[in-house]
Parts: C-alpha cells; sequence; structure tokens
C-alpha cells in the first residue's frame, strides 16, 4: 500500500521533496540533488519521473505549471509534515548513533 | 551498401543488459536503431559510434497508443534532459542512447525499475500466456476425452495423434515462459529490496522458434502422408497451400490494420478493438472460403478419398445383387497404430441387399483389446438400455471370436468379428447363412 511504500524514505525521495521546498521544474531537481550533496547522490531521469508521479499521487506535491513537455513542481503541506517526519527519525537516528559511539569512548 | 536493414534478435522482452550490449556492438559496427515495430527491428548505416545503450519499461504505454501520452512526453524530456535520447521505442520498451561518459543512469533505484518491468510485462505478455495455457489446456482435455472415448477413431487418425502432442507442448511451453519470469521476477525484487540490486534476466526466444518451426514441418509431413493415403493428393495440397496462405494473409492484415489506424492517429480504444475486430471476422471469412473452395474443387463424388483400397468384401460376393441399383461408399484412416476401413454398400430400392462393416487392423498388439472393448461399448447410445451383444459361434466366421448384438431379446443381424491383427464389426441387411459367414470368413482371415 502506497502509505507503508513511504515508511521510511530513500536518499533519493528525501532529497527529491527537499528540493521543491520552492517551486522547482522537475528537471532542475537532476542538478540540485547532486549539487546540494557534492555528488554523493544522483537520481537518473526515470527514476525521477516514477518518484514525482508516486508523490503526485500521495498528494506530497503539487504540479504548478505545465509548459509543454516541462513540468514544475512543489512540496504541499502534506509532503512538508511527511519530510519533517523523516528529518525527525534520522536525527534521532543520529543522535543514538553519538551517544552510543561517545559512551564507548567513555569506557 | 544499403542505407537501413532489419536485424532479428529475438531477445526476451525483459533481457535489458542482453539488449543494450547487442545494441552497443552495432553501433559499434555503424548500425544505429530506428525503429523496434513490425517484422524485426530496423537499422540506419552510419559511422560506426561508441554510444551507450539504456533500455527502460515505460508502463503506462500501450502498442495500441496514437501517439506517446503527455506524461511520456514528461519522461523523455527529463531523460533528454540528463543526455538520454531516445533512439526508439514499442509499446512499453522506451530504448535511449548517449554518447556522453559519465552520465547517470536513467534508473537509480533497483526496486523502481523492478516494479516498472514488472507492470509492463504484466501488460504485454500476461493475457498471452495465460490465453495460450488455457487454450493449450482445454484443447488437450478435449483430446484425452476423444482418445478415451473412441479410441478406434483417435487413434487411427494422424491429425488427432498429431493435436494430442502439440496442444500439450504448447501449454508446457507457455507455463515454462510464465514460470521462468516468475522466478527471476521474484529473486531480483528480493535483491533489490535487500541490497539495492539485482541480476539482469538473459534469453532469448530462439528455442521457442525453433520448436514451433519444428512442429509446423512436422504437421505439414503428416498431411503429407495422409495424402498418400487417401490418394487425393490434390485436395490435400490444396488444403497446405490455402491453410499457408490464410495464415500469412490473417497476420499480415491485421498488422497492416493495427499500424495504419496508428498512422491515423486512432484512440487507443478504436484501434484495440478495430484490430481485433478484423482478426476475428478475417479468419472466419478465410476459413469459409476454404471450405467452400475444397468442396467446389474436390468433392466431385461422394468420397473426398481416391485411389482407396479395393474393399475385402463386397454384398455381391456373398448374394445375388443387381449391381446397378448398388451404391457404395468408403472412408479409409490409418496412422501409425492402427488403420480403419469403413465400407458401406446400400440397394437404393431394396434394403435387403446392402452391407456394411468396418475393418480395423491393428499394428500394435497391446491396442488389440483396447479397440474390441470399444466396438463392444459402442452400444445404447442415446441413453437406451436394451442393446447388448452375446458371445456368439466364431468358427462359423472362421474367427478366433466373435459377437453377436441383441436388442431386447431379439438378435440383430450385426456381429463382432476377431481375427489375427484384424478386428471387423459387419451388419448385414437379412440373417446370414453357413455359407455366407464362411465366405465373409474367407474374405478377412
Amino acid at each position: 500500500m502506497p502509505r507503508e511504500k513511504f515508511k521510511t524514505l530513500t536518499e533519493q525521495m528525501f532529497y527529491i521533496l527537499l528540493c521543491l521546498k520552492k517551486e522547482c521544474y522537475g528537471m532542475d531537481i537532476l542538478d540540485r540533488v547532486p549539487a546540494m550533496t557534492g555528488g554523493r547522490v544522483h537520481i537518473g531521469s526515470g527514476t525521477l519521473y516514477n518518484l514525482l508521479e508516486q508523490f503526485l499521487k500521495e498528494g506530497f506535491i503539487c504540479e504548478t505549471k505545465v509548459e509543454g513537455r516541462r513540468r514544475s513542481y512543489i512540496l504541499t503541506k502534506s509532503g512538508a509534515d511527511f519530510l519533517e517526519k523523516e528529518y525527525l527519525r534520522i536525527s534521532a537516528q543520529a543522535r543514538d548513533y553519538e551517544n552510543m559511539m561517545r559512551k564507548e569512548n567513555q569506557i | 551498401m544499403k542505407d537501413t536493414r532489419r536485424f532479428f534478435p529475438l531477445f526476451k522482452f525483459y533481457a535489458k543488459e542482453q539488449i543494450e550490449k547487442y545494441l552497443e556492438e552495432k553501433a559499434a559496427d555503424g548500425w544505429f536503431l530506428e525503429k523496434m515495430e513490425g517484422l524485426g527491428w530496423k537499422f540506419r548505416k552510419g559511422e560506426p559510434k561508441k554510444l551507450t545503450y539504456s533500455v527502460n519499461y515505460f508502463a503506462k504505454a500501450s502498442a495500441y497508443d496514437p501517439a506517446p501520452s503527455a506524461d511520456q512526453e514528461a519522461y523523455y524530456e527529463l531523460c533528454s534532459y540528463a543526455g538520454w535520447n531516445l533512439a526508439a521505442s514499442n509499446a512499453q520498451m522506451q530504448v535511449f542512447c548517449t554518447e556522453l561518459e559519465d552520465v547517470t543512469p536513467i534508473e537509480t533505484d533497483a526496486v523502481l525499475e523492478i516494479q516498472s518491468i514488472h507492470k509492463s510485462v504484466k501488460k504485454s505478455f500476461y493475457p498471452i500466456w495465460i490465453m495460450w495455457m488455457i487454450l493449450g489446456f482445454f484443447q488437450t482435455g478435449l483430446s484425452l476425452l476423444k482418445l478415451f472415448g473412441n479410441p478406434v477413431d483417435f487413434l487411427s487418425s494422424n491429425i488427432e495423434l498429431l493435436t494430442l502432442i502439440l496442444y500439450p507442448v504448447v501449454t508446457a511451453f507457455y507455463i515454462k515462459e510464465l514460470v521462468g519470469y516468475t522466478v527471476w521476477h521474484k529473486k531480483a525484487r528480493r535483491n533489490a529490496e535487500t541490497f539495492g540490486s539485482y541480476t539482469c534476466a538473459v534469453g532469448t526466444n530462439k528455442a521457442s522458434l525453433t520448436v514451433i518451426l519444428i512442429f509446423a514441418f512436422f504437421f505439414m509431413v503428416s498431411l503429407v502422408f495422409s495424402t498418400l493415403d487417401i490418394g487425393n493428393t490434390p485436395l490435400v495440397i490444396f488444403l497446405m497451400i490455402s491453410t499457408t496462405v490464410e495464415i500469412v494473409a490473417l497476420l499480415a492484415a491485421t498488422l497492416g490494420v493495427h499500424k495504419l489506424l496508428k498512422k491515423q492517429k486512432a484512440s487507443k480504444k478504436t484501434n484495440l478493438v478495430l484490430t481485433i475486430v478484423t482478426a476475428s471476422v478475417l479468419s472466419v471469412v478465410l476459413t469459409t472460403i476454404t471450405v467452400i473452395l475444397s468442396v467446389i474443387l474436390f468433392l466431385t463424388t461422394d468420397s473426398i478419398q481416391k485411389n482407396l483400397p479395393e474393399p475385402p468384401l463386397c454384398a455381391g460376393d456373398i448374394m445375388t445383387v443387381d449391381s446397378e441399383d448398388q451404391e457404395s461408399s468408403a472412408f479409409f484412416d490409418d496412422s501409425f497404430f492402427l488403420s480403419k476401413y469403413e465400407y458401406d454398400e446400400t440397394n437404393m430400392e431394396v434394403d435387403r441387399e446392402s452391407l456394411s462393416y468396418t475393418v480395423i487392423t491393428v499394428k500394435a498388439d497391446p491396442l488389440y483389446d483396447v479397440c474390441v472393448n470399444d466396438l463392444l461399448d459402442d452400444i445404447n447410445l442415446f441413453g437406451y438400455s436394451g442393446e447388448r451383444y452375446e458371445k456368439a459361434d466364431a468358427a462359423l466366421f472362421k474367427a478366433e471370436d466373435a459377437y453377436i448384438l441383441y436388442d431386447e431379446d431379439s438378435p440383430e443381424n450385426e456381429y463382432i468379428l476377431c481375427y489375427d491383427k484384424k478386428i471387423v464389426k459387419i451388419r448385414f441387411s437379412m440373417k446370414p447363412t453357413k455359407e455366407q459367414m464362411s465366405a465373409v470368413g474367407e474374405a478377412f482371415n
């Protein structure tokens, strides 16, 4: 089910939603994500197309402009909430990591 | 040298990497994929180039789309922006290529990619595979029913025997395709979800094409052997040619209509409906024409068989008949296991000078008892229950065993006679005399 599909986001999903905080063409996402991650994360055009479709269906993003073959999107409130939830989850993970590792060092 | 030519790679639909490698090798030889529709793939000649190809699956596309949908165009735009140009497409399969080195692949998420492949295979192949499996299964069942219901008729016919082999093979083949895909899909999906990568499927349809051609060959050969039996060579040659012409015409017309509608930008629904209607109507029409032509051209006598064997026994051999009033017809069917000869002679004026019989020559000994039992069971049709066979005096007929048919308490003039390797079911128009029985024995022994 779609809800379960997005229980935890992959990195690619995360960065697409992040990019769309500001209205943005689909194709610009292809450049921005590698730029903002220092080349760590690349998104394939086919994968991007798929994910944009899924996010549209879930209501996490909405289409703002259609200019011929180019489309632009923006994050919705529901999408922003979802992204925030994911951020809190990975922050918690990071904290748990630090606690665990620091504890070990102290010992 | 010609500008374009067609190649026939016959790769499996979802053997992505194999197809990519093939296209890259062709590009290195100067052949560039241009079109994937119709028979084979069309390539255009050019300067050899080092290209990278990417085969992808756009699940929403359909073979009946007049043109790529708006969504599909948006997808192409994204790929083009990333450096991938569309080389050719066919239904869900989209082939891109790029000259650039170090370009991000079109699919970077294995799980999503496998989902796209699966949706495409379900759309394009499941209906075909399942339809053939059901058809093959049904026809096999019908064949088996015929075999066990009427073993004599079934085993004496080469065509029936061939369909008994053919349909299970067809069913098994499509089961193999479905199972092969499902096994690969499950493993690939599991690997993609766990490790983020999967092994691409490999395979071609060459083996299947070979099997089909071998069967077509054996089918033609068995038809040829049938003509040697019945001697009506012109009819069978006509049927062979007309069947081939029918199949070719049907395929050409259906594909032609499909392509034409696409060119005319007919809607997906219109294209699908009209293509199916064309195929159905045309197959009925062509079959009807073939049947009518066969009748007009070849059925000049009562029997379509010529050069039949001489009847071992005629009515005139055992009684006095006015040969001018006698009409006879015969039918012969022969196979590896049995041969069946049916003879029917009637007097147009007077029924008492009629004679009819069936001679079964058993070539495989174990089938003897099966045939005798088939004949003994061939009574009490349409729910009637008064008929039965009783033992008769075989010596009178010079036979090893004999049976006489009884209807309630009165004996009929119908007998089953068992000889060495031969079984005869014979019906006399009047109660046969001892001399007549002896003559029959002489004829068949």
